[in-house]
């Protein structure tokens, strides 16, 4: 299972993620996010929805995820919990991501939004390989 | 004297220069002290994003920073830089996420006395009028997409069209509350949807409302003119344009990271990724950026209106002995069209400032005729615990600086450090000391907000002031703030 550790940045938030492969980097990163928006919000599982993404590049794969969970949160109110039979493939020319996402609906009883986040950004993004696992730092514009 | 690996060259005391170098087209200039320098540049990588911007095609005289710079987004915060628009580019890393996020300070008739024991209920009801925090929405009823192209055309006038406000606002704010630039049509729908309930919502970080009292005037003549007294209350606002302005930015970084081969521009750094004003992508840009500007506007100008009502009903005044009036508002995140001095002509220039203030000086003809003998009134808010400034702009910043001043205090501590130096602390108990009541939706962002986790912003705004290119005018104490 892989790793996250958030680590100080000055104005941002930025948060250093490793996994064995790259979906398990992509699921790691999604647990950091959630991390950082919900703390500790118990979140259930009791809804699922399809999620397909494409992009030309590993890391814009990454950003385009974690904007989407973030889109799903702040416009839909509804809160990422998990994925199931994530997988990540090379196409032709560009990466595919499709999923099964499962959650639930925000309801403000139940949790708090602990932080908003305005993009999810390249800055300092590399995907690269070190040792037998990938890693690489996101920087959240908060 | 050295920052960060980059020697910085004393133009005066408060202004040095980076030599250009390799593919610098431009020499940098950093506002500040030396003891900002040692303090606050020695590690840190703005000062490389000073140098970065210098490689912009089209740039013009120099890549400027101001005092409260730092680690940004391919721009560093705290960021000037002016591109020939013929020739030069536009960069979305150069007006930041949250564009137009900017500041309006709303003067009253009231003074201290008038006003201690009703704050805590004043702060409580602009609390509920207000909505606050994480995602906030629902200020006024959810707009539909046409009425929201409609707000991203017309800015502020929408706000005011709709009961929310004074025709006469308009002259106090920037621009008039308007970029005519605006095309909501190269707007995405979804920055269109982000939108349609978070007009007039304060939303959370560092946004804040603020009620004030003035403690100190440094300029007699400009804080009549500005209508500012000593122990008088004043209100401020400073919020942007929520998610719809996030969603814009994000949307055109991706555009123009592509355009850059295009347009085979070379540049140190990706952020930096920008496009001809004058190709389709930079036109594009500029025509969703001002939409975004104009989102602003109008957000900050219904909150004003919601705090005007919730003042009447809490002081049970009517409005006229109130005297809740617009002092002027300001953006400090936007890239602008505007005609400057370079060297023997005048030349339309696009402004970026990112995280900076602009400071047009007395007799410009985009003041208000009020202000006109004495400037455009500059705000620049400090943490909640301190102070804020009111300054004035000058005709130094036209010459030296396209008219750009700084914008606030800027963070020392990260977030993260902030909750550690607050811990055990209580930390509400340590603001009211200070005399600050506060009001937030947690604990969590009071502890990353406290006082210490920024830099004082009096530093701040007295470089400019002895560097000549904003005046100090008046200095406000917060008595009551709202925090998301």
């Amino acid at each position: 299972m892989g790793r996250y550790k958030q680590i100080d940045h000055t104005a941002d938030i930025a948060v250093s993620v490793s996994g064995s492969n790259v979906e398990d980097l992509f699921q790691t990163a999604s647990r950091a996010w959630r991390q950082i928006v919900m703390g500790n919000s118990e979140i259930a599982g009791v809804e699922s929805q399809d999620f397909t993404l494409r992009s030309e590049s590993l890391e814009e794969l990454l950003v385009e995820c974690l904007s989407e969970l973030n889109y799903l949160l702040i416009v839909k109110h509804w809160i990422f919990q998990d994925y199931s039979n994530l997988h990540i493939t090379r196409l032709s020319s560009d990466y595919k991501l499709t999923a099964r996402i499962s959650g639930e609906p925000l309801r403000k009883n139940k949790h708090r939004i602990e932080l908003e986040i305005k993009a999810v950004t390249f800055h300092q993004m590399n995907i690269r390989k070190a040792m037998r696992h990938l890693e690489t730092i996101i920087i959240f514009d908060i | 004297m050295f920052a960060a690996g980059y020697e910085l060259n004393p133009i005066t005391d408060y202004v040095w220069e980076i030599s250009p170098s390799g593919g610098m087209r431009v020499p940098g200039r950093i506002y500040s002290s030396r003891k900002m320098i040692e303090k606050y540049l020695q590690t840190d990588e703005s000062v490389k994003q000073v140098v970065n911007v210098a490689h912009l095609p089209g740039i013009q005289k120099y890549s400027l920073a101001m005092p409260d710079i730092h680690w940004g987004y391919g721009f560093p915060i705290g960021g000037v830089a002016a591109t020939d628009i013929e020739e030069g580019v536009i960069s979305p890393g150069g007006v930041g996420y949250d564009i137009n996020c900017g500041v309006r300070l709303i003067r009253t008739q009231l003074n201290l006395d008038q006003t201690e024991k009703r704050l805590q209920k004043l702060i409580e009801n602009l609390f509920q009028s207000i909505p606050t925090g994480v995602g906030s929405s629902g200020a006024i009823h959810k707009q539909s997409p046409k009425e929201i192209k409609k707000i991203l055309q017309k800015g502020s006038s929408w706000a005011v069209e709709n009961g929310f406000g004074e025709a006469t606002d308009l002259q106090f704010t920037e621009e008039n509350g308007c970029l005519s630039q605006a095309n909501p049509e190269v707007v995405s729908p979804r920055a269109i949807e982000r939108g349609q309930d978070q007009a007039g919502t304060l939303g959370s970080g560092n946004h804040f409302l603020e009620i004030q009292v003035v403690d100190q005037i440094f300029d007699e003549k400009a804080a009549e003119i500005f209508g500012l007294f000593s122990g008088q209350i004043t209100v401020s606002i400073h919020t942007g344009s929520r998610g719809l302005g996030y969603q814009i930015c994000d949307d055109y970084l991706k555009i123009l990271v592509k355009a850059i081969p295009r347009y085979g521009i070379s540049l140190p750094d990706r952020q930096l990724a920008c496009a001809p004003i004058q190709s389709p992508e930079g036109r594009d840009y500029l025509g969703a950026m001002a939409a975004a500007a104009n989102f602003a506007w109008n957000n900050r100008q219904i909150i004003m209106s919601l705090a005007h009502k919730s003042f009447v009903k809490t002081l049970n005044m009517n409005s006229r002995d109130l005297g809740f009036e617009l002092v002027y508002d300001v953006c400090h995140n936007v890239a602008k069209i505007e005609e400057h001095q370079i060297g023997d002509v005048r030349k339309k220039v696009c402004v970026h400032r990112k995280g900076a203030t602009r400071a047009f000086p007395p007799q410009s003809s985009q003041l208000p005729i009020r202000y006109q003998p004495v400037g455009q009134p500059v705000l620049v808010p400090g943490d909640m615990g301190r102070y804020s400034f009111v300054a004035v702009g000058t005709q130094q910043a036209m010459e030296d600086t396209f008219g750009s001043t700084c914008h606030g205090a800027g963070r020392v501590q990260s977030r993260h450090q902030a909750i550690k130096s607050g811990r055990g602390m209580d930390l509400i108990k340590e603001l009211k000391q200070r005399g600050v009541i506060i009001q937030a939706k947690g604990m969590k962002t009071i502890a990353e907000e406290m006082p210490y986790a920024y830099k004082d912003v009096a530093d701040v705004v007295d470089v400019m002031h002895h560097a000549g290119i904003s005046g100090k005018v008046a200095r406000l104490r917060p008595l009551a703030v709202i925090k998301g």
